[in-house]
């Protein structure tokens, strides 16, 4: 690859460097998530301002260093910045994009997940702009369940994922069997009603576009956040730090 | 390849932010080159400051005495608290001139990414400080980015009942062209407009 490239990005973070720069954590679409130091951004005359909040899609060149990748050129695609203006969303979108971290790795090229990233966040931003908090919950853990799917952890929910038993009876979701389970199989679990398998399902099987059609109650969103955590944990040895509603 | 004490000075130099190892070398050098007593100076500014510096018990700002210097000047005005993340925040505002009110140093921003939860904050004491009566209005002046944003929203969401919350301004900097505004800026700047 050439030492200088352009591509798209999504901003998913960043920290502090020295007393003005900031390495900021971004999602390309050429070479999955890399680290860019971005010079003097802190300065309130800085080019980049506030192109460099988290879930902005921008289109950038950048420089590749020795160490570290430098941000030469910014512009901005979709601010998104409806997600930001919100708590709900806000915490929502965080949520989303700290299992879009965990779930990949540096400089690892992810065509798929940069289409459903791509996607995910001008709806979720669509969603925040309403104020449909039923669509904003749908959408992220819509978004990451997919994740996990294009990470290689689908959760089996058809039946029994321990003993292979008929759907009907699954009353339980253990991320070290890999899915929801039957009342009788053995192994650290926990109580999953139906409606929100289904909605698992629904999520899972659907195009994202579709996830504001589900309506989830508060108590089936908490439900799948916790099989998405727990998957998260046992699987990515992760424990996710942003709980999406609170 | 270099004596034991300098290689710890360098050690001990290039853990500070910004100073890598070159950098630290240059450093270790130039003290050693320079005059014993200007270095004993140095060696002394460092160790004051870690025993005579602690926090205001007031707005956490740095301070000699139990109360720092904003907080015990009666000239000021009692009514008006400024909220910023850092210490080093109020530099800019004081250097600015035209604020004669309180400060409250929160010690960071929301950012539950980095675990950082309003019970890491001092927001308690700035509830607290508010709920003692004579505060007539709280001027948020976190950073203008996702964290300092969230936190502006979450502590303007506690106080909005009790006294007037405000925000600081965001829009252009003064000096700089229009061109190479940011889509963000350019639409906080718009929606903050006022008449002329």
């Amino acid at each position: 690859m050439a030492r200088d490239y352009a591509t798209e990005a999504v901003v998913m973070g960043s920290h502090k460097l020295g007393d003005a720069d900031r390495v900021v954590s971004l999602f390309t679409e050429a070479s999955g998530r890399v680290p860019t130091v971005v010079k003097g951004v802190r300065k309130v005359g800085s080019r980049f301002g506030g192109r460099l909040e988290p879930m902005t899609i921008l289109s950038v060149r950048l420089h590749e260093g020795r160490n570290l990748y430098t941000l030469t050129a910014a512009d901005t695609i979709s601010t998104n910045a409806s997600i930001r203006d919100d708590p709900f969303s806000l915490r929502a979108g965080l949520s989303f994009i700290e299992l879009l971290s965990r779930s990949t790795t540096e400089f690892e090229r992810r065509p798929r997940t940069w289409n459903m990233v791509r996607r995910c966040l001008p709806a979720l931003d669509r969603a925040a702009r309403r104020s449909d908090s039923d669509a904003v919950r749908s959408i992220v853990l819509g978004g990451q369940l997919k994740l996990l799917l294009l990470a290689g952890f689908l959760p089996h929910l058809q039946s029994c994922a321990a003993c292979g038993a008929d759907g009907s009876v699954l009353t339980r979701f253990s991320a070290a069997s890999g899915g929801a389970i039957c009342p009788d199989c053995p192994g650290e679990s926990f109580s999953i009603s139906p409606p929100a398998l289904q909605a698992m399902r629904f999520l899972l099987e659907h195009p994202l576009a579709s996830a504001s059609e589900l309506s989830l109650s508060p108590d089936q969103a908490r439900e799948i956040w916790r099989s998405v955590r727990e998957i998260c944990r046992h699987h990515l040895g992760a424990n996710l730090r942003v709980e999406p509603w609170i | 390849m270099l004596p034991a004490p300098v290689e710890q000075l360098i050690t001990e130099l290039s853990k500070l932010p910004g100073i890598g190892r070159r950098s630290a070398q240059r450093i270790a050098f130039h003290l050693l080159r320079r005059p014993r007593e200007e270095t004993q100076q140095l060696a002394q500014a460092i160790v004051d400051v870690k025993e005579r510096i602690r926090f205001c018990e007031r707005c956490f700002n740095y301070s000699e005495e139990e109360l720092c210097s904003f907080c015990r000047d009666a000239r000021r005005d009692q009514s008006l608290i400024c909220v910023v993340e850092e210490p080093n925040d109020i530099i800019p505002i004081e250097k600015g001139g035209d604020y004669r009110g309180l400060y409250h140093v929160l010690g960071g921003a929301l950012s539950p990414l980095d675990g950082v939860d309003p019970e890491h904050l001092r927001i308690r004491e700035l509830l607290a400080r508010v709920g003692e009566g004579g505060v007539e209005e709280v001027i948020i002046a976190t950073n203008p980015n996702t964290s300092g944003e969230s936190t502006a929203l979450y502590i303007a969401d506690l106080l909005r009942e009790k006294v007037k919350v405000t925000r600081l301004a965001s829009g252009l900097p003064v000096g700089a062209d229009l061109e190479y505004a940011d889509e963000a800026t350019v639409s906080r700047a718009l929606s903050g407009r006022r008449e002329l």
